[in-house]
């Protein structure tokens, strides 16, 4: 049922630039001096592999996880945090933000709260704040391009973020390392890398779909390796939104 | 005697550890008869269990007792409302982590391939038990298929995972059924395997 590709490409994204920007990021707060905060940002545009980055970290540091949905209030946001830890949640919002203090510090393990964007929310940042203060815990907020300046407007989180990591878009030793995973036993060309990441807008994502676009055609061409006389023969897709159509 | 499968057995290491935090919490020194009578749990069960912790250092013998009193232990390092996992020796037990790992790809990524959850792990996961466990949370209702698998453009299955009851991995018994410690829940395949 799983298809041809059984060969196990023993990949890892452990040495994706990202992956390892976030994992230091992480240490850095988690080893940081006592009178510090436990707070701090990894932001970035979608697409740049940051949920890909933390799932690994989370592994690494068998970290909490919760991703922050648009409808929720902040009694669902504590919960939701408590049922991330496995915690039967308490009455009021204020027993859940010391539930979750505590499992915090006790346990050593970092929380990391994707899409983080939609907690900058008056009343729902406060709940951020609260958890940190009240526990030496590591909490680690994910999200878009523009959360530094979202959070701008709370001046106590933003003054007490102990660091902002950006991440970084994808360069030609990443696409390399993609392309041993996503194309087992296939030879992709420097000059074909150096097309996909400019195709892909240097997007993890999309570099992964292109990918996937080279190894079907080398499938159904039955080539193991691919040159720049193959481009035009495959499909890649660059996202951009299609342009308007004449006469329509 | 013959070990009981997990759904029937429960989980009476979760009970005793909890039963410690709430009675030594307080850095009130407990006996084994306080702990398996709050967790009820059996009393061999609960020294065993006792003595892990000791050895890797969660416990502490207490000394203030008398010849002729039953030991008593207090909690020196609380790690939170999760069981650590020892030994009766105190060493670590590993097993469980690719289970745990994949458990957690699956919850974080919600969308993804078997291949997937194995580039991002931060264990090695062999194939096959990256397979087969996707292949059991689909037949037990977990996950349902995004995009089926095309053997002949090479392309894997893309499954989304529907039910999410928690941090716990659902796990697969030897009876083939699934059991979910999160809700306590026992899923049987649908159909065939």
């Amino acid at each position: 049922m799983d298809g041809a590709v059984n060969i196990n490409t023993g990949g890892s994204v452990a040495p994706l630039r990202n992956v390892l920007l976030l994992n230091a990021l992480i240490n850095r707060v988690q080893n940081r001096d006592f009178d510090l905060p436990g707070l701090a940002c990894f932001f970035g545009p979608s697409g740049y592999g940051k949920t890909k980055a933390a799932t690994w970290n989370a592994q690494e540091t068998r970290a909490y996880w919760v991703e922050v949905k648009s409808t929720w209030s902040r009694k669902k946001f504590a919960e939701m945090i408590l049922r991330s830890m496995g915690i039967t949640p308490g009455r009021t919002i204020g027993d859940m933000v010391e539930q979750i203090g505590d499992q915090l510090s006790k346990s050593g393990r970092p929380l990391l709260i994707d899409e983080a964007d939609l907690v900058a929310k008056d009343g729902m940042i406060g709940i951020i704040r609260d958890i940190y203060e009240s526990s030496q815990g590591t909490v680690i907020l994910i999200g878009e391009e523009n959360l530094p300046q979202t959070l701008r407007r709370w001046e106590r989180v933003h003054n007490r973020m102990l660091d902002w990591v950006a991440a970084q878009p994808a360069d030609l030793r990443e696409v390399k390392l993609l392309a041993e995973m996503k194309c087992p036993g296939i030879d992709v060309a420097p000059e074909v890398q150096k097309l996909v990441l400019e195709q892909s807008q240097a997007r993890a994502r999309r570099i992964v779909v292109n990918l996937r676009q080279i190894a079907e055609y080398a499938l159904s061409a039955g080539k193991t390796a691919i040159t720049m006389a193959d481009a035009p023969s495959i499909t890649f897709f660059s996202g951009e939104a299609p342009a308007p159509r004449r006469g329509v | 005697m013959a070990r009981k499968p997990v759904d029937q057995a429960g989980s009476p290491r979760d009970a005793i550890w909890a039963a410690v935090r709430v009675i030594g919490g307080a850095e009130h020194p407990f006996t084994v008869a306080e702990v398996a009578d709050r967790a009820r749990a059996n009393d061999k069960t609960v020294r065993d269990y006792l003595k892990g912790l000791t050895a890797a250092g969660y416990l502490q013998q207490s000394f203030a007792t008398g010849a002729l009193e039953a030991t008593r232990w207090v909690l020196v390092r609380d790690i939170g409302n999760e069981a650590p996992r020892v030994r009766s020796d105190g060493s670590p037990v590993t097993q469980g982590t690719v289970t745990e790992q994949l458990w957690r790809g699956m919850y974080i990524l919600k969308e993804f391939t078997f291949e997937d959850l194995i580039e991002t792990a931060s264990v090695e996961i062999p194939v096959e038990t990256a397979k087969s466990y996707c292949k059991m949370l689909l037949a037990t209702g977990y996950l349902r298929v995004l995009r089926k698998a095309e053997p002949t453009s090479g392309r894997i299955a893309r499954y989304r995972l529907v039910r999410n009851n928690g941090p716990k991995p659902p796990q697969i018994q030897r009876v083939k059924r699934v059991y979910d410690p999160n809700s306590r829940e026992v899923f049987m395949p649908e159909g065939q395997l």
